[in-house]
């Protein structure tokens, strides 16, 4: 039988924006200490294009990358294994599918104030594909549901990071963009 | 030492320090950034749904931490003498940044301006005033700082214990004015 993890009462006590925005932060630091400073991180005024944040390399006006910062408060657990399972509605014409976007998937933990290793970056082309959950009322449906477990093979198992990678994953993610950008639905 | 710049030092510190409020405090506070920093107040935080009373931190962090047993943090700072500010709603958050773990260290330290202008300062008063914090983050540190640790896991506490008492401190002080205010009042009082 599945169930949710922990979920008491004093944790109700953090908003979802609270959550969203501890989570966004968190994510900053992996990346900037990660990268040894060469990454700089910029939060958009407003929300309108579903990027949390904007990285580019520090002293480059050159390719950049968006994130979609996605955090959860409790774990999934079934049987031995524990899952990290974030689900979202998207408007149609805001599904943006872009070598240059990117999710970041990860189980805040609360009480420890910090990330749950593992964390995971995954491309938004295979969010999109492997995620998708049909649509309700006109708005599209993602599930992301992966594995914490090392052992795990599921198709998240390759976007699986021990937060001190992240940064590094990123700059390795930005030297290999392609050259043009593109912007595919 | 890590190329990571003062900047953006000073920035994860202070998404550190909020951090730490806002979940240790299980969401009660609300933690606010100035857009300038003007008035050396890196985070003003209230508790949720209330405007009164809030304080302010003044983040201030080091990269580097001596060795065991004392493990010293030493930071240093200069402030303009007309941008220093004391006030009993103002605190300094003092820590150590560990780059392996990307967390402060256990403990940091908040600590009342007053005690900061009055015990941290040295060197000549002009223009610019300079001064040192050092401070053992050691569990039995006898130094002047170490009733001003606070565990990583305590400061949202410390921070709703603070506030209790800033408003503790506004309700007496607005009692007095009441009393005071009142026609016909006859002050009594026993000689000491």
């Amino acid at each position: 039988m599945a169930e949710y993890g922990r979920g008491g009462s004093e944790m109700r006590g953090v908003s979802y924006v609270q959550q969203g925005v501890v989570a966004c932060r968190e994510f900053i630091k992996l990346l900037m200490i990660g990268s040894d400073g060469r990454l700089e991180a910029s939060l958009p005024a407003t929300d309108d294009e579903r990027r949390d944040l904007e990285v580019h390399l520090k002293g480059r006006f050159g390719p950049s990358l968006s994130f979609q910062v996605k955090s959860a408060r409790q774990l999934f657990h079934k049987g031995r294994m524990d899952y990290l399972v974030i689900s979202m509605g998207v408007k149609p014409a805001r599904v943006i599918s872009n070598p240059r976007f990117w999710y970041f998937f990860a189980y805040l933990d609360f009480e420890k104030m910090a990330f749950k290793e593992p964390v995971f970056l995954v491309p938004s082309r295979h969010m999109h594909r492997a995620g998708a959950h049909g649509s309700t009322h006109g708005v599209a449906r993602f599930v992301f549901k992966a594995s914490m477990d090392p052992t795990s093979s599921d198709t998240w198992q390759p976007y699986r990071l021990q937060t001190s990678a992240v940064g590094r994953r990123v700059l390795d993610i930005l030297r290999d963009l392609p050259g043009k950008p593109g912007l595919s639905r | 030492m890590s190329p990571l710049s003062t900047q953006q030092q000073g920035v994860i510190g202070q998404y550190e320090c909020a951090k730490l409020v806002v979940l240790g405090t299980w969401g009660q506070v609300e933690v606010d950034e100035p857009m300038s920093d003007d008035e050396r107040r890196d985070e003003e935080i209230h508790r949720k749904h209330q405007f009164r009373p809030s304080l302010a931190f003044q983040v201030k962090t080091s990269k580097v931490l001596g060795p065991s047993p004392r493990r010293l943090l030493d930071i240093r700072f200069n402030v303009p003498a007309t941008h220093l500010f004391t006030d009993p709603a103002y605190f300094y958050f003092f820590a150590h940044l560990d780059l392996k773990t990307m967390a402060f260290s256990d403990p940091v330290f908040i600590v009342p301006s007053r005690e900061v202008h009055e015990h941290a300062r040295f060197g000549k008063p002009g223009a610019m005033l300079h001064f040192s914090f050092s401070a053992s983050l050691a569990e039995r540190s006898r130094d002047k700082w170490a009733t001003y640790q606070v565990s990583r896991w305590d400061v949202g506490a410390r921070v709703l214990e603070i506030l209790a008492q800033l408003k503790a401190e506004r309700g007496s002080l607005r009692a007095r004015k009441e009393l005071t205010a009142l026609p016909d009042l006859l002050w009594v009082g026993i000689k000491r």
